[in-house]
């Protein structure tokens, strides 16, 4: 039998290597750590935002360069203001709903070409989280990405497929008289002949619960957004008409 | 030479030749044309002069009003009204189905029954069957192959063969099939077949609408009226459409007490009690699924179909008959909870018949020893 | 010592086939299930396991004189945990992908059964050689259902192995299509299932 000195000093020893092993690894690898989950938003903003060739694989680097040089972001509220000084990654959406981010897409004389904001909520199962980006229009969907989902393998998780988000683009989200909205997942084909059809989006056969779940978070988060944006439509018409 | 003396002789020689593992499909063609001279000794329920040939027989049988009705009901699907016409596209559709359920289960059948050192026994015969009937008429044949393959191997031979599964063969492949394939199998287009035609189903019309059930059904561009319904002029798996001719069937079953009438009768009361709680505690103000008056639910998907021919399957089902009562009304519940509440499957009847089968060994052990300690206190 | 003698041969041996801890013992099945969809996080998995599972049998044994048996099994557990999660900040900084896709299931080697067992049952009676060839060998045998598991489900269920694609084009245009419920964890389990009934009508094992 080991004495209870003997067992507690032998605790505290183990204790003490297995802390500071792993403290020291956390803290070294934390910063390694911290960039892989920078980048893996950024390359999702830069899919939705269609920068990237979907046919080829990107190193880290090239993600890190392409979104420094082409990619800046502000935070708005929903009165529509922006609140300055902020930038996306300071705000955490999960904690501050009334923080809302939004990443635009620059050319080389600082006009913005696209507005980037972040998607999600349920579909069937899980939550799906993904990015929608519009053009300088804002009325116009350049491109969307769905990153993460639970959804069933073969339908809805379909929606992760570059052919069902390519659906997206060139849709509108709003109608005729300015007003939002948003962009609908049809069931199945959408026929030529539909009415709205630059609101509806080709669905997946046998995943209507799905696109539902989509449709709804959009018409939310694109209504979240939309004070903002209509003050920069508006804005624009603004400057034609002086 | 008479037939009897033909197979017999060509067994004989067949046994001695190089191609001896022909045998056991001669002697399965023998006993299916020809009364066998033995009975089977162990197996389903044997009881009077009755086989288990004679036994799968009957249900194929019960099965050819359902099937003559499909045939009919695929043609008409498709767009033709005319009666032949029709009836020659249903064949076309169904036939190449049913040859390819039959061969590819009969190799499997024949590849085990050869491995394992028996005779092919007959449970290919409704299992072979009832797999097709359950499937879209759109179905890819190659899909039909994948299914029965996993239906006998999966569902039945690593039981240990016909007698011994725990679950519906049939309904083992036709889940497979589900899971492994959903966009031919619960997808919006696979009802009719012909190509660009798209109707939704009664049960996925009732389960997608915002509004009332009812109104939802006569609205669409077909008319599910219950009558309809009924009759089976609506789309839907080959074999579940009338509720007209699957109540044929199950009275073919009943007279020759093939079918057990108390698991008919109880997964009947157990789904028509469920969809009564579920269709009076909603109220008028319901909708979807909970706005269903209860005898729709029965005329719709495969409720009936299931009822007849799938819940009364002796192997899995329950023994006992307090088992087979307690067995009827849980898959009658279930189907309706599962219709009901789960969106993604607004067919539930596959689904609750395996749930089923997985609980009857249990309700038989429990009935058993429920009726052994009942017994002790007269001791 | 003749490090390839035929005795430690035999521990490195023993557990890829007679004594599999998937197939006959049965044990770590949960992670074996739920990291199969692809081969890659079925190899990066298979890696981490090895490195966990010889390593945490080497310290064990080479403690084991001086480990106090009452408090013995939640030390092996700190030990076997901070091996695990050093493999898990690891892949988080190196191979960011392939750790999101495994998720908590590094994280729950701690629980892997065949971990705790190899330590219980082997680690603390023997040398720490012997130890560390049992640790490898009982990790290979996992891996090697892992691997054949992540073969079928990644092939059947997206067409793929290791991302490529492997059934061509022409396939899909002739109707081909991929298996739904491979990706879904009861393929795992059916094709675990076929496996293990293949290698008991091979070996001829049953057990009761």
């Amino acid at each position: 039998m080991y004495s209870n000195a003997y067992i507690l000093r032998f605790a505290a020893i183990i204790t003490i290597v297995c802390g500071v092993l792993l403290a020291s690894a956390a803290t070294l690898l934390k910063p390694m750590q911290q960039e892989n989950i920078q980048t893996d938003i950024k390359k999702n903003i830069l899919k939705a935002v269609s920068l990237l060739d979907t046919e080829r694989e990107y190193s880290k680097l090239e993600i890190l360069d392409l979104f420094d040089q082409r990619m800046t972001s502000i935070v708005v509220n929903p009165g529509g203001e922006v609140l300055p000084g902020l930038k996306a990654e300071d705000v955490n959406p999960a904690e501050e709903p009334d923080l809302l981010p939004i990443y635009l897409l620059k050319d080389d004389a600082d006009e913005v070409l696209a507005y980037c904001i972040p998607i999600d909520g349920k579909g069937l199962w899980s939550t799906i989280h993904g990015y929608l980006a519009l053009e300088s229009d804002l009325i116009t969907v350049r491109g969307v990405t769905f990153y993460d989902h639970g959804e069933t393998p073969g339908l809805g998780g379909e929606i992760s497929q570059q052919w069902f988000q390519d659906n997206f683009t060139g849709k509108k989200i709003l109608d005729e008289s300015e007003n939002l909205v948003s962009v609908t997942i049809a069931k199945g084909q959408v026929r030529d002949d539909a009415k709205g059809k630059e609101h509806l989006v080709d669905g997946i056969s046998g995943a209507t619960l799905t696109g539902d779940g989509i449709n709804k978070f959009l018409r939310e988060d694109l209504g979240r957004y939309n004070p903002y944006f209509d003050k920069l439509r508006n804005q624009d018409q603004n400057e034609v008409v002086s | 030479m008479s037939m009897e003396q033909f197979f017999t002789r060509l067994e004989e020689r067949v046994s001695k030749s190089p191609v001896k593992w022909f045998a056991p499909l001669i002697e399965a063609t023998h006993s299916f044309l020809l009364t066998p001279g033995r009975a089977t000794r162990r197996g389903p329920f044997v009881r009077d002069n009755i086989d288990l040939k004679r036994y799968m027989f009957v249900v194929v049988v019960a099965l050819l009003p359902v099937i003559a009705m499909s045939i009919y009901n695929i043609g008409r699907q498709a767009g033709i009204t005319e009666f032949w016409p029709a009836i020659w596209k249903g064949l076309m559709v169904m036939v190449p189905v049913i040859v390819v359920s039959y061969a590819v289960g009969g190799f499997w059948e024949s590849i085990f029954a050869k491995i394992r050192g028996h005779e092919i026994n007959e449970g290919l015969l409704v299992t072979g069957i009832l797999f097709p009937l359950t499937l879209p008429p759109t179905i890819p044949l190659w899909q039909v192959a994948i299914g029965i393959s996993f239906g006998i191997i999966i569902g039945k031979e690593v039981f240990g063969g016909t007698g011994m599964n725990l679950l519906n063969p049939a309904l083992t492949a036709r889940a497979f099939l589900f899971f492994t394939y959903p966009g031919n199998i619960s997808g919006d287009r696979v009802w009719a077949a012909v190509d660009g035609f798209s109707t939704a189903t009664p049960l996925a019309t009732a389960a997608a609408t915002d509004g009332n059930a009812i109104e939802a059904l006569r609205a669409g561009s077909m008319d599910y009226s219950w009558l309809n319904m009924f009759n089976g002029h609506i789309p839907g798996s080959m074999g579940e459409t009338s509720t007209l001719a699957i109540l044929i069937g199950a009275a073919i079953l009943l007279i020759t007490g093939i079918g057990s009438w108390r698991i008919m009768l109880a997964t009947l009361l157990g789904g028509l009690g469920m969809a009564s709680i579920i269709y009076f505690l909603a109220g008028s103000s319901a909708t979807g699924m909970m706005s269903l008056p209860p005898t729709y639910h029965l005329v719709m998907g495969g409720f009936m179909f299931g009822t007849v021919f799938m819940t009364t399957d002796p192997v899995s089902a329950a023994g006992t008959n307090t088992g087979k009562w307690l067995y009827g009304i849980l898959i009658g519940v279930m189907v309706i909870l599962i219709r009901t509440f789960n969106p993604a499957y607004p067919e539930g009847m596959m689904l609750a018949i395996l749930f089923g089968n997985v609980f009857s060994p249990l309700i038989d052990h429990f009935v058993v020893q429920a009726n052994i300690k009942r017994r002790l206190r007269h001791v | 010592m003749n490090i390839l003698s035929a005795k430690n041969m035999k521990f490195v041996k023993d557990p890829l086939m007679d004594n599999n801890p998937i197939s006959v013992q049965v044990l770590g099945i949960c992670s074996a299930l739920a990291v199969t969809v692809q081969m890659k996080t079925a190899v990066v998995m298979s890696l981490a396991v090895i490195f966990v599972l010889s390593s945490s049998s080497l310290i064990i044994s080479l403690i084991r004189n001086k480990l106090p048996s009452q408090i013995r099994i939640i030390v092996e557990l700190a030990i076997i945990a901070s091996l695990v999660i050093l493999v898990d900040q690891i892949l988080k900084a190196y191979l960011y992908d392939i750790s999101k896709q495994l998720s908590v299931f590094v994280g729950l080697i701690i629980t892997n059964c065949i971990v705790l067992g190899r330590a219980e049952a082997f680690a603390l009676q023997q040398k720490p050689f012997a130890s560390w060839l049992d640790g490898i060998g009982n990790a290979l045998g996992y891996s090697m259902f892992l691997l054949a598991v992540a073969f079928g489900r990644e092939l059947l269920g997206s067409g793929t192995l290791f991302g490529y694609h492997i059934i061509p084009e022409s396939f899909y245009a002739a109707g081909y299509q991929n298996m739904g419920l491979m990706v879904l964890a009861p393929g795992a389990f059916i094709l675990l299932g076929l496996i293990i009934w293949l290698q008991r009508a091979v070996t001829g094992t049953v057990s009761e």
